[in-house]
């Protein structure tokens, strides 16, 4: 499993567990009640849930999944996808954070690096859609 | 595929395959007139195809194919894993009878299925990171 996998993957897992906690709270609360203020780690949940751990955890299996070319670099443009990482998890926390303390002109930032780290995500991962090979066979395709 | 792996999976599926029916049954209420309380399902279809499926099927298969941890413990924790699936599955069917409940018959005092499902999804959804943890690494 590449570098970038592993840090994909594991961020994907601490995300979960934050979400669990958040959904834990939230769902304890709507049975016997504590705080008032439990419902509004409600989207915070949402949004760590959906793109801290699925997403994620996805963009780490498909990096490390996906058709590689051969010698160097053979998972494509690693740089650009630390970027994607980067940007990604900056993006969530502070659409997380946004929403948490109703502060939507960060969720809206956050948003926006989530939406250029996927684009960098399909940069780097685009010439690896191909059949199975290296090089000669992605040309054919 | 472990033994462990095909029950997240097929459980999994269940969950999938059911709550897709709460779904169109959600749908389906106000076009055939059914009563509305049946949107009280509306959470429960959520969880059942967020983390009944999405989430129980990444864990059967990251149990199977997440690189080994050792040769003498290829997959971390068997018990463990056993206890993720089980606290996992107790932990949503208590929230599909209790967070209808809640709201249907709150004088039936079940608020007490969601305290203790929410403990059993926490203990189960930690278990599965500490248990799959070491195996996330380089070859």
């Amino acid at each position: 499993m590449p570098k970038l996998s592993v840090w994909f993957i594991r961020a994907s897992m601490v995300y979960m567990g934050i979400g669990f906690l958040f959904g834990s709270l939230l769902l304890h609360h709507k049975g016997v009640p504590t705080h008032p203020w439990t419902f509004r780690l409600l989207n915070p949940h949402i949004e760590v849930m959906i793109f801290g751990w699925t997403m994620q955890f996805v963009m780490g299996i498909t990096f490390w999944i996906l058709p590689r070319f051969s010698g160097e670099g053979r998972y494509g443009n690693a740089a650009l996808g630390w970027w994607s990482f980067g940007l990604l998890n900056i993006g969530i926390l502070s659409t997380a954070f946004g929403a948490w303390f109703m502060l939507d002109v960060l969720s809206l930032l956050g948003r926006l690096c989530v939406l250029v780290a996927v684009g960098l995500f399909v940069i780097v991962m685009w010439p690896r859609v191909k059949p199975l090979g290296g090089a000669a066979s992605a040309k054919s395709s | 595929m472990p033994t462990l792996s095909r029950w997240f999976i097929k459980i999994g599926m269940l969950y999938f395959a059911i709550g897709l029916m709460m779904s169109a049954a959600l749908l389906a209420q106000p076009v055939m007139g059914w009563s509305a309380s049946l949107q009280v399902l509306r959470p429960v279809y959520l969880h059942f195809l967020f983390i009944g499926w999405v989430s129980q099927v990444i864990m059967g298969v990251g149990y199977w194919m997440f690189p080994k941890q050792s040769k003498d413990n290829p997959r971390g924790s068997e018990r463990v894993g056993w206890a993720v699936f089980i606290l996992l599955n107790v932990g949503m069917v208590l929230r599909a009878i209790g967070e209808p409940a809640i709201i249907l018959a709150p004088q039936a005092g079940l608020g007490w299925t969601l305290a203790i499902a929410s403990l059993c999804l926490l203990l189960a959804g930690w278990g599965f990171i500490l248990n799959s943890w070491g195996r996330i690494k380089e070859r």
